[in-house]
């Protein structure tokens, strides 16, 4: 009597939860190539053992390392991956990937794939910054890679894009495209980087439509969408009629939000394109190419000339643009002006701001013209 | 029939015997590593290879051992706290803001105060923390006893005030913020750190305060005047002021000592792991400790377990990543499986106890 409730609620439950998690788990899980049985074996902390990875005759192994947010963002991590993922193909290499659940796991994380004989460590976010400086003094055979941010040490190369170029442009289009003067924008956490995306978009807008207003809020986190999708709700109710989110898995709310909202209201986001998440409000996304630096750093390790340093990727070297296929969409008034401010910043005439106080000071040039 | 978060709580835990505790623990544990390897073997990875990996990652090298500890270390301390509060019939959700606040006045303690030798700046930026963390738990805890205002209400509030606190003093502009790209306090100074005790390793020791903490629990709860008044007021407030216990100061006194707890929590986390304070320290150790509170039976021994359970999946994941390609989703999935369990007992208890008093009515009918 009593263990038949018992029974079948374990049952219930073991249902539950399988029709549940393995839907979830399975594409996070097919997108990590299958590892040989022999790497089972390896155990860490045999520093002394590795060797400078690039003159190493075994098959390469590049690593990704996130930070908390991990993948599953339709951003910037998913982006770095699959750029890693192709990298791996082509180069045939093993390509792995370390999801940070915690800060207080990034510089075990970084260790135990400089110990694992990585030929290339990519630590994607700047929040990463300080740990990857740490271990690549730690381990100064290993190669590194840091997207968004930069560290002085030889063997690692840091990438950092001028998203400002391409938020700018954006801040054009959300300027023109505006009816009631008011935009808004949504961002992950209040660190430099989104503040130039946002400081960038800000420009933009002033630049054609100096009415315009700018509402800016900052979500505290990259992986909360109910909170982004809150933001984006408020905004759009204080009359708002486009926003930009600059806030990888908050901004997914986000774009719920404006597809909620149905159409008269307009989103475009950051790193991807994304009008798959909303196809009747979508605005160009300015996109930010970091498959691409990856990849192109991962050859460079395939090939021996792997070089540590800084690289700096604008719209001139085609490191951030605008989503090709929404934009192609957009009226040909307003191309004209997008196109005249590209080259504008492709010939160094305007310098869009990277903060709060350049933001300030900033005149544009006329754009109309 | 009203629900009670409280009749929930003592469902869950009431325990009729020590075997049935572990029980409850073991059950729940093979349960939630059996559907992990499932949900592996699903997606076409070796389960076998996966759990190698994820266990030669926590036992495998004193290294990976040291990080056990230091995963476990916030999760046992987090888990006392909300424990505390339960043993008082008080459910503390607030223990995450308690712990970000602790965090942040050990961080701010520990390099705004100079000039002190370590022993003294240390124990000082630790009850800073224990403070900060008592204080805010006060807050609902008078809340509660004055005004009733449940405190699952008013701590799921007071966190978002906390965590909102917390980021803006590390914002962009922040008052609290070292120049840098990351948002932090600056690192605190070598009088105020936990520093490592065995070399090439990040152990800390914090896990030997959290043990004392442990052991000062059961010690206060089960053999002291004190304790015996919190057991009675989360029994029955009522009861025990008829029995001339005062219920709002014991209330009141149980929830800063929760508090506390979760301050020191995150006060030892700062001090002893990352040297400063950063909002995003914490993934969620506080909510973390309510499953691992509830997997523990609320009793310390229990809770040492379930936290060092809790701390293996954490370090070993790292290694089940690298060498197996298992995503860490995997033991998010595991945990949240063991909890599930957990309560699931609630549920099971509450099922026998309507069947035996079905049982006894139609008797005594007869």
């Amino acid at each position: 009597m009593k263990k038949t409730p018992f029974v079948l609620s374990i049952l219930l439950v073991f249902s539950l939860v399988l029709a549940a998690c393995s839907a979830a788990a399975t594409p996070a899980a097919t997108a990590i190539p299958t590892q040989p049985a022999a790497a089972t074996t390896v155990v860490a902390n045999d520093a002394a053992t590795s060797a400078p990875a690039t003159t190493s005759s075994s098959k390469l192994v590049f690593v990704m390392v996130t930070d908390q947010n991990g993948l599953g963002d339709q951003g910037f991590n998913d982006l770095s991956w699959s750029g890693m993922q192709k990298a791996g193909k082509d180069l045939n290499a093993d390509t792995k990937i370390v999801e940070s659940s915690e800060e207080a796991q990034y510089v075990p994380n970084l260790t135990t794939a400089a110990n694992d004989k990585a030929s290339l460590v990519v630590g994607v976010g700047s929040l990463l910054t300080d740990a990857l400086e740490q271990v690549a003094k730690a381990n100064p055979n290993t190669n590194f890679a840091l997207i968004d941010s930069s560290v002085d040490a030889t063997n690692v190369r840091s990438v950092v894009f001028r998203q400002q170029e391409g938020s700018f442009l954006g801040g054009v289009i959300a300027g023109l495209t505006t009816k009631t003067n008011k935009v808004g924008a949504v961002g992950g956490m209040e660190i430099p980087v989104v503040v130039s995306w946002i400081s960038g978009f800000e420009a933009g807008v002033k630049a054609v439509n100096p009415k315009a207003t700018v509402m800016v809020t900052y979500a505290g986190s990259f992986g909360d969408p109910a909170k982004g999708k809150e933001i984006a709700t408020t905004e759009y109710d204080q009359g708002a009629d486009v926003i930009f989110e600059v806030a990888g898995g908050t901004g997914v709310g986000a774009w719920q939000a404006a597809s909620e909202h149905g159409k008269g209201v307009y989103i475009f986001g950051s790193d991807t394109c994304k009008y798959s998440l909303a196809p009747d409000n979508a605005l160009p996304d300015v996109v930010k190419n970091v498959d691409t630096a990856i990849y192109d750093t991962a050859k460079d390790v395939a090939n021996g000339s792997f070089a540590g340093g800084q690289q700096s990727l604008g719209l001139k070297e085609n490191g951030v643009g605008l989503c090709d296929k929404t934009y192609q969409a957009l009226p040909d008034s307003v191309k004209t002006i997008v196109e005249k401010a590209k080259q504008l910043i492709i010939d160094g005439t305007l310098v869009p701001p990277t903060t709060k106080d350049e933001l300030d000071k900033f005149t544009s040039p006329d754009l109309s013209k | 029939m009203k629900f009670s978060f409280t009749e929930l709580i003592h469902r869950i835990t009431d325990r009729k015997s020590w075997l049935e505790s572990a029980g409850m623990f073991l059950g729940a544990t093979v349960v939630g590593l059996l559907f992990g390897a499932i949900v592996i073997w699903s997606s076409n990875k070796s389960p076998i290879v996966a759990y190698t990996a994820l266990f030669s990652g926590a036992f495998g090298s004193l290294y990976g051992f040291t990080e056990v500890l230091m995963s476990t270390t916030p999760l046992l301390l987090a888990g006392l706290s909300v424990a505390f509060a339960f043993h008082c019939g008080l459910f503390n959700i607030g223990a995450e803001g308690q712990l970000m606040l602790g965090g942040l006045a050990a961080g701010w303690a520990g390099y705004a105060i100079q000039g002190l030798p370590w022993y003294l700046h240390l124990p000082l930026a630790l009850l800073c923390g224990v403070a900060a963390g008592a204080l805010w738990s006060l807050i609902a805890g008078a809340l509660k006893a004055w005004k009733g205002i449940h405190e699952v209400i008013s701590t799921i509030m007071l966190n978002y005030i906390a965590f909102n606190i917390g980021d803006y003093m590390v914002s962009s502009n922040g008052p609290l913020k070292a120049a840098g790209i990351i948002p932090a306090t600056p690192y605190v100074l070598n009088t105020a750190r936990l520093l490592p005790i065995i070399p090439n390793t990040r152990f800390s020791g914090g896990i030997f305060i959290a043990l004392v903490m442990a052991v000062l629990m059961g010690y206060v709860l089960w053999h002291t005047r004190l304790g015996y008044r919190i057991r009675a007021v989360g029994k029955s407030p009522s009861a025990a002021e008829y029995a001339g216990i005062p219920p709002r100061q014991t209330m009141l006194l149980a929830m800063a000592i929760s508090g506390g707890l979760a301050g020191l929590a995150g006060a030892v986390q700062v001090l002893g792991l990352s040297y400063r304070f950063s909002s995003t320290f914490s993934p969620g150790y506080g909510f973390d400790a309510i499953a691992i509170a509830l997997l523990g039976s609320l009793h310390p021994f229990g809770i040492v377990l379930a936290s060092l359970l809790f701390g293996i999946l954490h370090a070993g994941s790292v290694k089940m990543q690298q060498t197996a390609g298992v995503s860490n989703d995997i033991i998010y999935a595991i945990s949240g499986i063991i909890i599930f369990f957990v309560a699931l007992r609630g549920v099971l208890v509450n099922f026998q106890s309507r069947f035996s008093h079905k049982n006894a009515t139609a008797k005594v009918q007869k």
